[in-house]
């Protein structure tokens, strides 16, 4: 499957190939996606956009657009097959990682509102890659998902057992809106060894995780914000603080998912 | 999960150009692997989305890409300051009497057991005091191309920072580059690594009384 698909995937990057990407960012490869992304989901992202197939052609086309194969390699990254198995690195190397992405963030910034904020944003960039990824991972295709409660469960079921080999532990409905959900979680993976100093007051670094959550609906043409909490939970003693990404979709995506109730 | 995918692969294992000394690296080979499977992992996936997220952050931080690589290699030495501590509780390595032997730990063991790479040690300069690590998978920079106006950046310099900051802990003091990297075309990753000077333990000077 990925094959065929980055067959037509770079026939789409060499259409676009003439030019208009000279502005574009930094890191090719995955990495690139950013730009596209900005470009579509940024603008406001119409109904007719939604689902991966617009994604993954759009996602893919920048880093052909400018690509000159590297000499000395084998194969164009585009040529590479996106779902071979790639094998799995240590954990604490990661949250070693994480760690630093927190400090490198923490000394930019003045308030613990915008750190949350900084590590959203890098969280973002991944989320809108992994829709691509993890599409690509499943095995069999993925049928397009079109409506809320759709992609809210591929979110809490399929991405999260890809990135953190588990699902969310609950999603939910805020009470009598169309447009609000949260996802819950007791223990998110990125903040395994962190501990909060009193003076960070009320600083989740889960953040991180709720960019995620955006970036991926967003590249799936659902605009949305997500905002990270820490709310305490003192009818169960064992596990004091639950993390929940609070989503609010857009109105474009609700009128839309009025219009396919039908 | 891709666990079970894991174990009934075979490792592809491209041998890293130059003789491989195996019969001594093997064992260490085996400590690293070890400590990998004991331990809990992530996909490499997360990893590398992670990491390309965070260099693109600093490359909007930072006008000039030696800044850029400079802070990579920051970070790299704050992460490997603590990680020699992990390193040394998890991967049954119980001694590093030399700077030739923490060639081989850091290249066998410590590659293997963080990033699931195997990497080997080769080019010894002749009065031994700077050696190379290859290897040619790079978890890392999984999902990147350098695009033409990058190609100065280190992209993965921050394991030449983790490398610095963890011998540091073993009071040797050295200085870590890429010289060669897929990222800009050459068929494999080479890391120099030279021995800049041996600290020598001394007690602590505002110890207690």
């Amino acid at each position: 499957m990925a094959r065929r698909e980055t067959g037509r995937l770079s026939w789409v990057a060499k259409k676009q190939a003439s030019g208009a990407h000279k502005r574009s960012q930094s890191v090719r490869g995955m990495e690139a996606g950013a730009l596209p992304a900005g470009v579509g989901a940024g603008s406001g992202a119409p109904a007719g956009s939604a689902g991966y197939g617009a994604a993954m052609a759009v996602a893919a086309a920048a880093p052909g657009a400018q690509a000159s194969p590297t000499p000395g390699s084998t194969l164009n990254i585009l040529d590479q097959p996106l779902a071979r198995q790639r094998g799995e690195v240590s954990l604490s190397a990661y949250l070693l990682l994480f760690c630093e992405l927190v400090a490198y963030s923490r000394n930019r910034v003045s308030s613990v509102v915008a750190l949350e904020a900084r590590l959203a944003a890098v969280g973002y960039r991944v989320g809108e890659r992994a829709l691509e990824y993890v599409c690509a991972k499943s095995g069999k295709p993925l049928p397009r998902e079109t409506r809320i409660l759709g992609i809210l469960n591929f979110v809490v079921t399929n991405l999260w057992r890809f990135l953190f080999g588990k699902n969310a532990d609950s999603l939910k409905k805020v009470g009598n809106s169309d447009a609000e959900f949260y996802i819950e979680e007791v223990e998110p993976l990125v903040n395994t060894f962190v501990s909060v100093p009193k003076d960070f007051g009320a600083l989740n670094c889960a953040a991180f995780q709720g960019g995620i959550v955006h970036g991926i609906l967003s590249a799936a043409g659902f605009e949305c914000e997500v905002t990270t909490y820490v709310r305490d939970d003192s009818s169960k003693p064992g596990s004091a603080e639950v993390t929940m990404y609070y989503i609010k979709f857009s109105n474009e995506v609700i009128q839309r998912e009025r219009r396919l109730a039908g | 999960m891709a666990v079970a995918g894991l174990k009934g692969k075979r490792q592809r294992v491209k041998e890293a150009a130059g003789a491989l000394s195996m019969s001594k690296g093997g064992n260490m080979q085996k400590l690293g692997e070890l400590a990998l499977q004991k331990g809990e992992r992530v996909p490499v996936e997360l990893l590398a989305l992670t990491y390309g997220s965070l260099v693109r952050q600093v490359i909007a931080d930072y006008e000039s890409i030696e800044e850029v690589n400079k802070q990579l290699d920051l970070m790299g030495y704050n992460i490997g300051v603590r990680l020699a501590d992990d390193f040394f509780a998890k991967s049954g390595v119980s001694d590093c009497r030399s700077f030739q032997d923490s060639a081989e730990i850091v290249a066998k063991v410590g590659f293997k057991m963080y990033l699931n790479v195997q990497a080997s040690v080769d080019l010894w300069n002749a009065d031994n005091t700077a050696y190379s690590i290859l290897f040619d998978e790079n978890p890392l920079a999984e999902f990147t191309e350098l695009p033409e106006e990058y190609a100065q950046l280190s992209f993965s310099n921050l394991v030449c920072g983790v490398i610095r900051g963890a011998l540091e802990m073993l009071l040797l003091v050295v200085k870590c580059e890429f010289v060669r990297s897929t990222l800009q075309g050459n068929e494999m990753n080479e890391i120099r690594i030279s021995l800049v000077e041996m600290l020598r333990e001394s007690a602590p000077e505002d110890d207690e009384d």
